[in-house]
């Protein structure tokens, strides 16, 4: 990443650390049991969730990730980002009320508590417990990568240093305010981005010449790369739309927030809002990875080394310094909030849900240690990223696959199914994670087994649907006669 | 009233068919038929709002808007695939070539359409306050149980 030490931009970012800092101490006062540290004690009101639960799916990725996509191999990749219209709809229709629900009869605190709730046993719990944390490891270490790659831009220093700039926030406002301090620190990233979003928006279009000129410029470079599918081709962009619109229901770090909503009617506008702001975000992805294109392809910009340059190079040449400065802060922000969420939900399932899984109980004093184990993956992750970044790049592409096969079938259309069992849960978590990192790393080696650019999350997603019904179905073990009354309430309000 | 009445029948069936749907669509993958497996996402997708509206799907205002929204991407789809024609001369639509332009003021907000049904139809059919009301007066907690 170029480095870019303008007086501006450092202004912005350290306000925007500062801004971090301060809502973690406002959040650590209010924060007294494990229940606000998890769910923020069920407290939070519509808007909070909505911004939360947009500004957690935009990571890094989408901010600088996307628009390098896009850079990359055209349209192809704007079908990551357009299903969020559906997609969150369908995050509220399966999942919100049902969730929610659930969470008025038993103690859920986490994903693995709705499955046990749901499945009875210990083993659909562990497997849960097991796959969020193997999908967290791999998302927390590419985005605390990346938290240092973008404070090394913006203050010139070492990654190291940087990492602890970063991390020490990080840490500070996860550790000591919980999710409590998540969610408003997302809400406050949430809408930086937005009118980040909005405001690149502008100038990658000026900067461009307009989009029918940007058109015409990549049309006569590449028709394919300005056309619907962009280079990839038609079934890898369909199968990212599939992966992104189904899987999306599937996304830990997203769902979870149904469980801090403080009255289930309030579910009620949160599918189309957060649907909407998130395709306010959408236009940066677009507008800066096509404008930097036709930037490029008329001569006007030099070449990039990497298409990952595509967005701090243009916010550094073509933004004024406020605007570059507000959304270095911006990118920061969406790093930031996916990695506290994953921080929240990772140290949750190393804290509750595998010891309750194995020895039927929770740690004592959770709070104290779920707080310990907070910083214990931030430290793992920050040397994850530090020593093993093949590993780590290995395990963030395997994160969103990962989630989407293990908790679509088993929450989303578990929590709707009644017929659904727990072995078919145990399988389908269990095929979702054996498949996806087989394939990913057999695709890594070069080793494409996927014919003609299929998703390999796609693919997994699809087998774990299969197999969750297909068990469900033909297993006989009887998956409503087994439900409890409350949870088969739940499931009929 | 029969359990299909209840749509405890039609739930296993929308199930059922939603795995299969995704047997399928890996099928026409390997097979590299893209247009189909994009109409069986679109599928898989009125199936999955099915299954979440529950039995409530039926109500003429939703099965309409879901099998609305199925046809709506299934036309868009092939419309964009007819007007794709790279070898061509250019055509924008508000500054996108023809076929993107079907995907990005199409395919996208269209998406929207189901957030706006939930949001009408919830006081109705997702969450109807009676039904709230009893579900929390027989099994709502006030202590935290396990």
């Amino acid at each position: 990443m170029p480095v870019s030490q303008s007086p501006t931009i450092i202004v912005c970012v350290v306000i925007y650390l500062v801004a971090c800092l301060l809502i973690g101490v406002w959040a650590m006062k209010r924060t007294r049991t494990i229940a606000d540290y998890l769910v923020a004690g069920r407290t939070l009101g519509p808007f909070v969730i909505i911004i939360a639960a947009m500004s957690s799916i935009m990571s890094g990725f989408g901010f600088v990730g996307g628009p390098g996509l896009v850079f990359d191999s055209g349209t192809s990749s704007l079908w990551m980002t357009f299903p969020s219209t559906f997609s969150f709809a369908l995050s509220w229709i399966l999942v919100g009320k049902r969730l929610r629900l659930l969470a008025e009869v038993r103690e859920v605190l986490t994903l693995p508590d709705a499955v046990e709730a749901r499945y009875g046993g210990r083993w659909p719990r562990l497997m849960m417990a097991l796959a969020i944390l193997l999908g967290v490891l791999g998302y927390l270490g590419t985005q605390v990568l990346a938290i240092g790659m973008v404070l090394v831009a913006v203050f010139g220093v070492k990654l190291p240093v940087a990492l602890m700039i970063g991390l020490g926030v990080l840490a500070f406002y996860s550790v000591a305010g919980g999710i409590l301090a998540s969610v408003y620190t997302d809400l406050f990233q949430g809408l930086l981005m937005m009118l980040s979003a909005l405001a690149v928006l502008y100038y990658a279009l000026d900067a461009g010449g307009g989009m029918s000129e940007i058109s015409t410029t990549l049309w006569e470079m590449d028709p394919e790369f300005i056309g619907p599918w962009g280079t990839r081709g038609p079934l890898t962009s369909l199968s990212w739309y599939m992966l992104f619109v189904i899987g999306a229901v599937g996304q830990p770090h997203a769902i979870t927030k149904f469980l801090m909503l403080r009255d289930v009617r309030q579910l009620k506008w949160g599918a189309l809002l957060t649907g909407a702001s998130y395709a306010v975000l959408s236009l940066l992805w677009m507008s800066v990875g096509f404008s930097m294109r036709a930037l490029v392809a008329g001569g006007v910009q030099g070449q990039l080394d990497s298409p990952d340059l595509a967005a701090p190079v243009f916010l550094l040449n073509y933004t004024p310094g406020w605007l570059a400065g507000m959304v270095f802060a911006g990118l920061l922000a969406a790093i930031m909030s996916t990695s506290d969420s994953f921080l929240n939900i990772g140290a949750a399932a190393i804290v509750r849900d595998i010891p309750i899984a194995w020895r039927g109980r929770a740690v004592a004093n959770e709070l104290f240690w779920t707080r310990v184990f907070t910083g214990v993956l931030l430290v793992a992750s920050a040397l994850f990223a530090l020593y093993m970044e093949n590993l780590i790049a290995l395990l963030g592409t395997f994160g969103w696959g990962t989630f989407a096969a293990a908790i679509v079938p088993s929450v989303a259309i578990g929590l709707n199914w009644k017929r659904a069992t727990g072995s078919a849960c145990v399988l389908s978590i269990g095929t979702s994670i054996v498949l996806n990192f087989a394939l990913e790393l057999s695709a890594r080696q070069g080793n494409h087994i996927l014919p003609h650019g299929m998703a390999v999350g796609c693919f997994s997603l699809l087998v774990s649907i299969a197999v969750f019904v297909g068990v469900s179905w033909f297993s006989g073990e009887g998956g409503e006669e087994k439900l409890a009354p409350d949870v088969k309430a739940a499931m009929e309000v | 009233m029969s359990r299909f009445a209840q749509g405890k029948g039609e739930s296993q069936a929308v199930a059922g068919v939603f795995g299969l749907v995704g047997v399928v669509a890996i099928a026409l993958a390997f097979l590299n038929h893209w247009l189909l497996f994009g109409i069986l996402t679109w599928l898989m997708m009125a199936l999955a709002m099915a299954i979440g509206f529950g039995p409530e799907y039926r109500r003429r205002a939703i099965l309409a808007t879901i099998i609305g929204i199925f046809l709506a991407y299934s036309a868009l789809l092939l419309l964009l695939a007819l007007l794709d024609k790279p070898g061509e001369e250019l055509r924008l639509i508000l500054g996108f070539p023809a076929a993107t332009a079907v995907l990005v003021f199409g395919i996208w907000p269209i998406g929207m359409v189901a957030g706006l049904l939930y949001g009408l139809v919830f006081g109705q059919s997702i969450l109807p306050e009676g039904k709230l009301q009893a579900f929390l007066r027989r099994f709502g907690r006030s202590e935290p149980k396990r």
